[in-house]
């Protein structure tokens, strides 16, 4: 019998992230790296891959939050037995971003999978978490620096608290990039509220991180 | 002089009489700051005590010409007196509760206690309902309609549980995920009771949380705890679920309510009247941030009539309203509704 060619393997490693199958997808990473497959090809065309067909499923509404979050898990689950094996080289760009809630608002679920994609898509990216003040933002980008600011909020009624940090931490770091999005951000809002990005859901935030960065290509 | 009032209006468009007119109520209130200013009543005792409660709601239409007002708004009401901690900040006087830690690590725990009406602010809530019904019946001689508001299942399990854990039990573990519906869906039934005997006419079911679930998870799992609440209470009853929802709204139809409050552009108005018009009375949509937070007067009416025009059967915001949505782009969905009912009622 012929040995699976790389896009097969490849292929399997999306379908295992679409369909949720944490347990298989230990074992078809294992095999991937016994096959040869390099860790960071496994990553970026295998597992993500798989999240960004969950992420269409989604936005056909075809899947539901609870089919992401399990989608979610999977790669997470793959991610482990294959990031030990990126070589050095491969690792992250060199590119610093922070990504959160904003103040008022407790969503974590779209801000994770944000999170996920722009890690996976090569990006370090600092998790303030959720609920997180302008103050917050400007003590952490004091410590430890920062490049792109990225921002979600669900709801219409902390709007207010999106627009109160772009202002307040460009005040002191002038330099630093805004990409919003979440459920009650539109692409007007954001150009309103002077973000340089904003991003429909975790694929396109990903394409804009990196356009926005100079990592286009 | 229109025939009815805008109370006989609403409940004889939730039961899908035609009235000949367009019905003048608006019934999905939250109070913005302009009402704040000139009532005296703020956040966060707003939401806690009763007095300032129902003057925020007389200002739905006192202030925003609604002919109509509900209560409460906050959506941490159920979650605070289940045990989850909530966080109110005095120094913001437009600030919502903010939820902050679940109330159960396990939904097998999920349980509440014979007192539950007496905690957080739930008798602040039915307070604040008796007075406005006095005040209703005083002043407008009961002609104006109260519409009592509480949390969906589905959005109260996510919290007390957490929401990630009750969206994966949805597929994982669906024993739990309806054991923790079971038992919210009695405090839903509990609680929405109660709010009527103190003078509510219309309830209005909040469950944004369930926009996150495919149909056939919806159609599984929520739509028979959703027809429960529905038996339950015995009032004319109002679904509301904002975002994308072409794909749950299809089974509301089965639900046993009266009226789907849509969010639109989530969704179609055309496409919900080919799936549940005359089903459900539709309810919308006049979106929050686009024209009533952002718009101008004339682009909140120019939208308004639109909706009129394409389908809806009551006017409505999308959602909550942003609290600094200006007070005349509030008046401004009245104002479309009088100038559409111009040579239709007289």
């Amino acid at each position: 019998m012929e040995a699976p060619n790389r896009e097969d393997i490849l292929r399997r490693l999306a379908d295992l992230v679409v369909r949720f199958d944490e347990e298989s997808i230990v074992i078809a990473c294992e095999e991937a790296l016994e096959r040869g497959i390099d860790a960071n090809d496994a990553i970026l065309n295998g597992l993500a891959c798989g999240m960004r067909e969950a992420g269409e499923l989604y936005d056909s509404q075809e899947y539901g939050i609870p089919e992401v979050l399990l989608c979610a898990d999977a790669l997470n689950r793959g991610m482990d037995i294959l990031k030990p094996h990126v070589r050095g080289e491969q690792q992250s760009m060199n590119y610093n971003m922070l990504i959160a809630t904003v103040e008022g608002d407790i969503h974590s679920i779209g801000k994770n999978i944000v999170k996920l994609m722009l890690e996976v898509g090569g990006f370090e990216v600092r998790d303030l978490g959720e609920d997180v003040t302008p103050l917050q933002f400007v003590q952490e980008l004091h410590q430890n620096g920062g490049d792109m600011v990225a921002l979600s909020t669900m709801m219409t009624t902390t709007l207010g608290s999106m627009k109160v940090t772009i202002d307040e931490v460009r005040r002191e770091f002038p330099k630093v990039l805004f990409l919003v999005g979440g459920a009650s951000v539109t692409d007007d809002t954001a150009r309103k509220f002077g973000a340089h990005g904003f991003a429909e859901n975790a694929t396109e935030a990903v394409v804009v991180a990196k356009k926005l960065s100079g990592h286009e290509g | 002089m229109p025939l009815y009032t805008p109370k006989e209006e609403l409940l004889k468009t939730l039961r899908g009489e035609k009235i000949g007119y367009f019905p003048r109520c608006v019934p999905i209130f939250t109070p913005v700051v302009d009402m704040m200013k000139k009532t005296g009543a703020y956040f966060p005792a707003a939401n806690y005590v009763a007095e300032p409660m129902a003057k925020l709601a007389m200002a739905a239409h006192e202030l925003g010409k609604w002919n109509a007002t509900m209560i409460p708004w906050a959506s941490t009401v159920e979650m605070e007196a289940l045990g989850c901690e909530v966080l109110n900040r005095d120094d913001d006087i437009a600030g919502y509760p903010q939820f902050r830690k679940r109330a159960f690590t396990d939904a097998y725990d999920v349980s509440f206690g014979k007192d539950i009406l007496e905690k957080g602010s739930f008798q602040a809530v039915f307070g604040a309902t008796r007075i406005v019904r006095a005040r209703i019946e005083k002043a407008y001689n009961g002609e104006i309609p109260i519409i009592s508001m509480f949390q969906g299942p589905f959005t109260i399990a996510s919290y007390i549980i957490g929401v990630n854990e009750m969206y994966k039990h949805m597929i994982r573990d669906v024993k739990r995920a309806r054991a923790v519906l079971d038992v919210v869906s009695d405090l839903n039934i509990l609680y929405g009771n109660r709010m009527l005997e103190c003078g509510g006419d219309v309830i209005v079911m909040s469950d944004p949380a369930a926009e996150g679930l495919t149909g056939e998870r919806f159609a599984e799992i929520l739509l028979p705890v959703y027809q429960k609440i529905a038996r339950s209470i015995k009032a004319p009853k109002i679904i509301h679920i904002c975002g994308r929802t072409s794909k749950i709204s299809p089974h509301l139809a089965d639900s046993e309510f009266h009226g789907f409050s849509f969010d639109y552009p989530g969704v179609e108005v055309e496409d919900l009247q080919e799936k549940i018009g005359g089903k459900m009375a539709l309810i919308g949509s006049v979106p929050t941030v686009s024209h009533l937070l952002e718009g101008t007067r004339q682009e909140v009416i120019d939208i308004s009539l639109e909706m009129i025009k394409r389908g809806t059967d009551i006017l409505s915001p999308s959602c909550g309203l942003p609290q600094y949505t200006p007070l005349e782009n509030v008046q401004a969905i009245a104002d479309a509704i009088g100038q559409w009912n111009v040579g239709r009622v007289d």
